[in-house]
């Protein structure tokens, strides 16, 4: 029997949180830039026309909050609603992403063991398998609890290796 | 079965050959060793000024040898009838044990350094990560003696799963068909580096030579060239000669690793051996090996000719050295061996064609990248000759030099895009890749039971027209990859 598993919702708003404070960083880190070298080179920036530097750095910040409103915006929350993960007794499968949807099916005969991961809010399950791992990212708690059981219960189930 | 840990006692375990202590020697050692001990004979044999030249240097020395005899009286092995113990006591105690089932791989190799001394060099794979914890190191090595390294193959062969049946083949390369090999596999690339390597490391004997007649080499090289190309410049000769000189050392190195080349299967055993002056071995488990590689390049798919590989955790581990099962061989020649090892397979392989092949309409998907480099090197070759028209002649030669590999990849990505694909064969139970990997165009068949994980790519314009990359990752140390791209989508129920 197949049983599926959704990224969790409440997620996001910890991730926009800290996308944010990144991007605060980012651009503070640049506007403190950008008063250094007004102080450190006054007769440079004296001019009237824009300097190089000044459209760097206005580029750089234009930028960076052109990706911060596309991440933030569109793509975090499509990721979240697109993703879906499935656990049943041959495969393992995770398929996410938005510009490029990525499929993953790995096989329990590969799966060697799993462990739970959790920073802060967010949880992941980590499967190590014989050729790689995967990485299940995002899962509420009950999730992450139910998923582990129900994997370790079918390898188990399997006979171990 | 063995004598439980902590029962055993030193008397039990021997010490590796003595030339494992050059093993344990890593070249810094060499590279401080050389200069003492020429500075030696510079002092004329004199002992006193010799030492209070170099007193820290010797010091550094000595601690330097007095932890390679630390490392190599501190490993002893024993073995049974089912496992191999090994028994290391630098600095922490560590005892440890590897079932013979458990063996992937057990390669010996004789050095033509080390023949005299018949000593072999064992090397022990198994699937998981190294005991040690380094991608590249092998789980065992063990330096010892060639009657001891006999009882233990003796011992991995006649393991309880290793030869099930006495039924035997053997198959061996046409010496022609290796050297075709040799021409078609070796490198400028590793011969160049090696070249250039000995040059930096010998620098002050070598250009000391090399300068009193570099005049003179270099006067007759143009000699000779101008009878072939008039205006060769004195740069474009050095670089021709190092690429000649590189590719014309990896080509002896590949004819005289494969001399004697012999493949035998001995039910699920695998010995594959060859050599001259050093001659390998490797006894591979059949359960062991996760998937089949046959390969084809430009060249060999003209003449219909397919080099086979094999991909088993351990096997074509170090750099330079291709995993070969059969090095090459024309399908139908090289058949009845695949078949026993492919049962089913191997006399069909070269009229197999994939059953979700490349998506018709995604030849710019395949063929962009090749574009761009071909138009691109030509474009910015004609801007640099607008900006700076002095050095005209250095941009042709750079944008011929561009343009030749450009060239061959985009004949690769075209053949990936005509022969490309996935198969799943219910019936023999495994997959089958399609793929392209540099410049050569690859058939991975891999079995049900050795395929980790399947991964599906699409992008936005692949959903459109139901087109994505298939990754097959198979079981192993390493996990490899093969990807068939632009494939038209199935629905991945899995046998």
């Amino acid at each position: 029997m197949t049983k599926k598993y959704y990224a969790d919702s409440d997620s996001i708003n910890s991730l926009r949180l800290i996308i944010f404070i990144g991007f605060i960083v980012c651009v503070g880190g640049l506007y403190a830039l950008f008063l250094w070298l007004h102080n450190n080179y006054p007769e440079y920036f004296r001019i009237d026309i824009t300097t190089v530097p000044e459209v760097i750095i206005i580029a750089s910040i234009v930028l960076l909050t052109i990706i911060y409103v596309v991440i933030a915006g569109i793509i975090l929350p499509k990721w979240f609603d697109t993703a879906r993960y499935a656990v049943s007794f041959e495969e393992i499968c995770a398929e996410t992403g938005v510009i490029i949807r990525s499929n993953r099916h790995m096989m329990m005969s590969a799966v060697q063991y799993i462990t739970s991961l959790r920073f802060l809010s967010f949880n992941a399950v980590m499967i190590h398998a014989s050729g790689g791992r995967m990485i299940i990212p995002f899962l509420s708690d009950t999730d992450t609890a139910d998923f582990i059981v129900k994997a370790e219960n079918l390898l188990i189930n399997r006979g171990g290796l | 079965m063995g004598k439980i840990i902590g029962e055993t006692t030193n008397n039990d375990f021997r010490l590796q050959h003595p030339l494992a202590l050059l093993t344990y020697s890593k070249r810094k050692f060499w590279l401080l060793l050389i200069p003492i001990l020429r500075r030696l004979i510079v002092y004329n044999f004199n002992v006193i000024e010799w030492i209070s030249w170099g007193l820290w240097d010797l010091l550094l020395l000595g601690l330097l040898a007095g932890i390679i005899l630390f490392q190599y009286f501190s490993f002893r092995y024993k073995f049974n009838d089912f496992e191999l113990i090994i028994q290391n006591n630098f600095f922490i105690k560590s005892v440890f044990k590897i079932n013979f089932n458990k063996v992937s791989l057990l390669s010996s190799k004789e050095t033509f350094w080390s023949r005299p001394f018949r000593a072999v060099k064992l090397q022990i794979e198994s699937e998981a990560k190294s005991a040690f914890n380094k991608r590249k190191a092998s789980d065992v090595v063990i330096v010892t003696d060639k009657k001891t390294a006999e009882r233990v193959l003796w011992r991995f062969r006649s393991g309880s799963s290793a030869v099930k049946r006495r039924h035997t083949v053997s198959y061996k390369n046409p010496r022609s068909m290796l050297v075709i090999y040799s021409i078609l596999f070796s490198s400028a690339y590793s011969g160049g580096i090696y070249l250039l390597i000995l040059l930096y490391q010998s620098a002050d004997i070598i250009a000391e030579t090399l300068g009193i007649y570099y005049g003179e080499i270099l006067s007759r090289f143009k000699e000779l060239s101008e009878n072939i190309i008039t205006g060769i410049s004195d740069g474009l000769i050095f670089i021709i000669v190092i690429t000649a000189c590189g590719y014309i050392y990896s080509f002896i190195s590949n004819i005289l690793r494969l001399q004697n080349y012999r493949l035998t299967i001995r039910g699920r055993l695998l010995e594959i051996k060859g050599g001259y002056f050093s001659r390998w071995s490797y006894y591979i488990n059949r359960d062991y090996v996760n998937y089949t590689d046959i390969r084809q390049n430009m060249i060999m798919k003209i003449f219909g000719l397919y080099s086979i590989n094999i991909g088993c955790t351990g096997y074509g581990r170090k750099r330079g050295e291709i995993p070969v099962f059969i090095p090459i061989t024309e399908l139908p020649k090289g058949g009845a061996v695949l078949e026993m090892f492919l049962p089913g397979l191997g006399s069909e392989l070269a009229k197999r064609k994939p059953e979700k092949r490349t998506a018709k309409t995604s030849f710019f998907k395949l063929t962009w990248l090749p574009l761009f480099l071909i138009i691109g090197f030509a474009l910015g070759f004609s801007l640099l000759v607008y900006i700076i028209p002095n050095f005209a002649r250095l941009y042709l030669f750079l944008l011929i030099m561009s343009e030749i590999p450009s060239a061959l990849f985009m004949t690769a990505c075209v053949t990936e895009y005509f022969s490309g694909g996935v198969t799943i064969d219910k019936e023999h139970r495994h997959f089958a890749v399609y793929c392209r990997k540099g410049l050569s165009q690859h058939l991975v068949i891999v079995p049900e039971n050795k395929v980790s994980t399947i991964r599906e790519r699409k992008t936005y314009f692949g959903k459109r027209h139901n087109i994505s990359n298939i990754t097959i990752i198979t079981c192993g140390e390493r996990g490899v990859k093969h990807t068939a791209r632009s494939v038209k989508s199935f629905e991945l129920d899995i046998l």
